[in-house]
């Protein structure tokens, strides 16, 4: 019987535990406001940007599978401009066990300069895209309208590419005309089509769809025609497999051949590398947080310490003290979770805009749902874990200890440093705040290191903004810097055409320096005697210098230099030797330079090798105009000149490749500013709050030896601009190094293994850390008002 | 309640402070004590005479470093620190000079704490005894009050009323009265004289002679040990009648004689 009682009264005893723990919440809720919303605000922030990246990378994965199913994307693709056998390859590809299916898609080449869309003032001359016109194909490689299913158009009607929409500004109903001045025909724009090949602008070729009677007329009235070979596998693992027997057969391959690895790499890339920056962010904030935590509930256990000794020797036991602390992380852990969760359900649909635009939606898979879900009870157990580590501390508390002493640390502080006397000209206020940073290393060394990640969450992104917008971004780019580049499609006498393009350019008085470039497909032998084709940059790289990353430039027939992916796809360092089938002949070649390149899916390769007009692929020459020549036009008179070469500048080129990501990019860049600034706040606030609790009887003293309100804030507002001067100062040094470090790590999946970053000085070094200092010097203005209330007679009640 | 008739038994109980390698500094030097049960025991000394040690040691608070105490006839120095912690939230009660209560929770809530951990007894029951002590105490209109609305001498009551609501075996205190003015002082004695009228056993460190008078039995203790002993007779109720006078003036005369 009494020991039944006794249960019931310990059940009950749990009950009413946790009702006084609530207790403790509700009036701790009150009580600490500024404190708690501190830390609600920055785990919210955290748990809201783990949360939206997880959704955007859900999003992206899902709505890249779906379009490619919807799609059905060829596993491989040869392309060809040039006479086809079709009947040859036909043979060829029945044969094949590995292929699944084949098709041979034809496609009518469009000059740019013969193009007009919608209301844009002029052609697509300048344009860095190849242009073609398909009809909808019949078996695979479908391109989708807006909810995914292979658009038709009717007659008259056409679907053009979703990059047009944000470049040239267009809406359906809007017009695309084609005139060559012999042939003009009018589309009404039905529909914005996805492209799964083709969707990104770093992709240098798109494709318009029309009805398949249209087409037959811009057949026969258009000459230039383009092939894609496209073949789905039974297995699409061995695509390398059936492009070496492709080769190997002698089929027709004058074009590069892409396989359905690179379409997904390519169109996950911008919004990817957005993904990648929101997950980093929030990593960073989390650690921000976490480290807040600590400074809190370090600074709690401080002030609570002799009321812990207390309750420890009353008999409360170890787990009990724990949970009277953690009671308040586990709630705004919790709050700020799910704050952060349903705010990212919320700001999901504007997040994932352009991966629903270029991609399309899925059908809203559990994942979208469950992954952001996740993500935010992470963040919810990284604050309730962080809590639990610290509060360990309390174990190591002992109540005589604490009973005796009632401080954590006896240890006197150090006196030394800094003597009052120097203050003498520099002011007495601002040397006594000086000298407290110095004294307390330990509690400003944690405000220092969260200064210092706002900084640098402030600065990479603007960096790296700064980077992908100055023309220095060339040197990812595998090509040498140049005013004016052009580049020359397949069609027929091509090499005779860009041979008479050579001279031309060459001999005008306008121009300082040109070089032509041609890429032509090689054979390389493996280490094992197999062979697979590689496309090469052959010309005379001295001229137009790239930048390497490893070693120069190949000089002589005997040597190469790859981009940093292909060097890595063929195992192949500096110095290391390449077997190149020239003319029929085995040639062994050695690396002489390593280079950065994002472009063609980052896999490229230069050699001065002989040529053979058979195995060319495209041709290219970039020029310098002559000190004074405006470049945009010399562009124009070249456009013209050399129709329908495609001629571009340097500025133009980057634009029109990268644009897209730069714009996405300056978006995140202005987050992160907005974000940095506001968690500066938050700290300053939240340390502020803590140290003038703790040194509320130091201040009482100073009041009462005379010191003026005035005088107490000068020397707070000189520590929290010290600390900031530091941390700001550690920061860029972080963003300079680890921060190059990271957003190299980002660009290395693309090609650029070494980004240097191109740092704006004024921006960054004055402009951004003024704006930090403001911030924070006006929180601690708000924050030591709060000085006014202390007064040595409360202190000494307390 | 148990029924053995001493509470306390310290036999040889030796502390020392360990200060660095080899380096300790004994602060308790093989004590010998006996608490019977009802006892109100007060111990006196100088600064650092090694009195607070002894209560600390006593009550299981700190591990000594040789020698055996027996609480209840259970030798606390054998027993892991979950249940040292036990036997102090469930037979012991503490009131320190300064009290330190839980400053997020009002003080009914702080009194019924340690009752509701302790889950010997219906939340009810707990509430009830609470009440009780509040009303015994004089401290019933502060009860939802702020542990910030109430004065010096309040908050010594209501850390009283957390130190008998598990109705404890002995009451600890480490100077009770030592932050009080006299006239709190003395109703804070009061209340302690209740108790210990009432069958608990208190033990008491104290500086003040005038509440050292009060108690029953007075221990002086010098370098760790204790050196003197004084039976006063009977709790003194009156703490200023004439008879009390007498008997805080002989045992001032007997600490002057100790060169206290």
């Amino acid at each position: 019987m009494i020991a039944d009682r006794k249960g019931s009264a310990h059940a009950e005893g749990g009950t009413t535990m946790m009702a006084i723990l609530f207790r403790i919440l509700r009036r701790d809720a009150t009580r600490n406001r500024i404190v708690n919303l501190v830390i609600l605000a920055l785990v919210g922030m955290s748990a809201f940007l783990l949360a939206s990246g997880g959704a955007l990378i859900v999003q992206l994965a899902t709505s890249l599978d779906a379009l490619f199913e919807r799609a059905m994307v060829p596993h491989l693709v040869q392309m060809h401009a040039g006479e086809l056998d079709r009947t040859r390859v036909e043979t060829w590809a029945a044969g094949q066990p590995l292929v699944d299916e084949y098709q041979i898609v034809e496609m009518v080449s469009v000059d740019g300069s013969h193009l007009v869309l919608g209301e844009w003032p002029t052609t697509e001359d300048h344009g860095v895209m190849d242009i073609s016109f398909v009809a909808q194909n019949e078996r695979f490689d479908f391109l989708l309208d807006g909810d995914n299913r292979p658009m038709l158009p009717a007659p008259g009607e056409i679907g053009v590419p979703l990059y047009y929409r944000e470049a040239r500004n267009l809406a359906v109903g809007d017009r695309v005309r084609i005139d060559t001045g012999s042939f003009s025909r009018e589309f009404r724009i039905a529909e914005f089509v996805r492209d799964a090949m083709m969707n990104p602008s770093i992709i240098h070729s798109k494709r318009f769809l029309v009805n398949p009677l249209d087409y037959a007329a811009l057949r026969s009235n258009l000459p230039d025609t383009e092939y894609l070979i496209e073949f789905r596998l039974t297995d699409a693992s061995r695509s390398g497999e059936l492009a070496t027997a492709y080769t190997e057969a002698g089929l027709p391959d004058r074009g590069p051949s892409v396989d359905h690895r690179i379409f997904r790499v390519f169109n996950a890339l911008t919004d990817g590398m957005v993904a990648a920056v929101v997950v980093v962010l929030s990593l960073l904030l989390m650690l921000i947080a976490v480290l807040c935590l600590r400074f809190t509930i370090v600074s709690t256990i401080e002030e609570d310490y002799r009321q812990i000794g207390v309750m420890k020797a009353i008999g409360m036991g170890r787990r009990t003290i724990q949970r009277v602390y953690l009671i308040k992380y586990v709630a705004l852990g919790g709050v700020a979770a799910l704050g952060g969760y349903l705010a990212s359900l919320a700001a999901g649909p504007a997040l994932t805009a352009n991966i629903t635009a270029f991609l399309g939606s899925a059908e809203p898979p559990l994942l979208l749902r469950t992954v952001p879900m996740i993500a935010a009870l992470i963040v919810c157990a990284m604050v309730v874990g962080s809590a639990v580590l610290v509060l360990r501390r309390v174990h190591r508390i002992s109540a005589v200890e604490a009973l005796r002493s009632g401080a954590v640390d006896g240890r006197l502080r150090r006196i030394g440093v800094l003597p009052l006397r120097t203050g003498r000209r520099a002011g007495v206020n601002l040397v006594l705040g000086v000298r407290d940073v110095t004294q307390r290393p330990r509690l400003y060394a944690l405000v220092v290191g969260i200064f210092a990640l706002c900084a640098a969450i402030i600065l990479v992104p603007f960096h790296f903004h700064s980077t992908m917008n100055d023309p220095s971004l060339i040197a990812y780019m595998g090509i040498g810097r140049s005013d004016i580049r052009i580049d020359l499609r397949q069609t027929d006498l091509v090499g005779r055409r860009f041979d008479e393009m050579v001279a031309t350019v060459a001999g005008d008085p306008q121009i300082a320096r040109s070089s032509p470039l041609v890429t032509a497909r090689f054979t390389l032998v493996g280490d094992d005697g197999t062979r697979e084709s590689i496309a090469i940059e052959t010309g005379d790289f001295s001229l137009f210098p790239l930048e390497f990353v490893m070693g120069e430039a190949p000089r002589g027939e005997y040597q190469i230099a790859l981009s940093v992916l292909k060097a890595s796809d063929l195992d192949r360092g500096l110095g290391d030797s390449l077997m190149l089938l020239v003319d029929g002949e085995e040639r062994t070649t050695t690396v002489s330079g390593i280079y950065q390149d994002v472009t063609n899916g980052g896999r490229t390769a230069k050699a001065p090798l002989p040529v053979d007009d058979e195995s060319v692929l495209w041709y290219s020459l970039i020029a310098d105009v002559q000190p004074g020549v405006d470049v945009a036009h010399k562009t124009t008179e070249y456009s013209r000149l050399f129709h329908p070469a495609r001629v571009t500048d340097l500025n133009g080129y980057i634009e029109e490749t990268l644009g897209q990501t730069i714009t996405q990019l300056a978006g995140v860049v202005a987050a992160a500013i907005g974000i940095g600034l506001v968690v500066a706040i938050l700290i300053t606030a939240l340390f502020l709050k803590m140290v003038l609790i703790k040194d509320t009887a130091r201040i009482a003293i100073m009041k009462s030896v005379g010191f003026s309100l005035q005088h107490i804030r000068l020397q707070y507002q000189s520590i929290a601009l010290a600390l900031l001067l530091i941390g700001v100062v550690a920061g860029t040094v972080l963003s300079n190094t680890l921060g190059e470090r990271a957003v190299g790590l980002l660009w290395s999946f693309m090609g650029a293994a070494q980004i240097r970053f191109v740092i704006r000085p004024l921006h960054a070094y004055l402009l951004l850390p003024l704006l930090l200092a403001a911030a924070v010097g006006v929180t601690t203005l708000f924050s030591v008002s709060r000085i006014r209330n202390t007064s040595i007679a409360t202190t000494i009640v307390e | 309640m148990n029924t053995t008739t001493t509470v306390i038994e310290a036999q040889q109980l030796t502390k020392n402070y360990v200060l660095g390698k080899n380096n300790e500094l004994p602060v308790l030097k093989a004590v010998d004590l006996k608490i019977e049960r009802g006892e109100f025991v007060s111990v006196m000394g100088a600064s650092g005479s090694g009195k607070s040690t002894l209560l600390y040691n006593v009550c299981g608070m700190d591990r000594m470093t040789s020698g055996s105490v027996l609480f209840n006839g259970v030798d606390l120095s054998r027993l892991p620190e979950p249940a040292l912690a036990r036997i102090r939230l469930t037979n012991m009660g503490f009131i320190f000079q300064q009290i330190h209560l839980l400053k997020n929770l009002s003080i009914f809530d702080n009194i019924v704490l340690s009752g509701y951990l302790c889950g010997n007894r219906t939340r009810r029951e707990v509430e009830r005894r609470a009440a009780e002590l509040m009303e015994q105490t004089g401290i019933t209109e502060i009860a939802g009050n702020d542990i910030t609305q109430a004065s010096g001498g309040q908050l010594q009551r209501v850390g009283i009323c957390r130190a008998l609501i598990n109705t404890p075996d002995i009451i600890f205190g480490d100077e009770p009265t030592g932050a009080l003015n006299s006239k709190a002082s003395g109703e804070i004695m009061d209340l302690l004289g209740g108790v210990h009228r009432e069958g608990t056993t208190v033990m008491l460190v104290t500086h003040d002679v005038k509440v050292a008078s009060r108690t029953e039995r007075v221990l002086f203790m010098m370098d760790g040990r204790i050196v003197a002993e004084k039976r006063l007779g009977p709790w003194s109720e009156d703490g200023n009648g004439p008879a009390h006078k007498a008997r805080e003036a002989e045992l001032a005369q007997w600490l002057i004689e100790l060169g206290f």
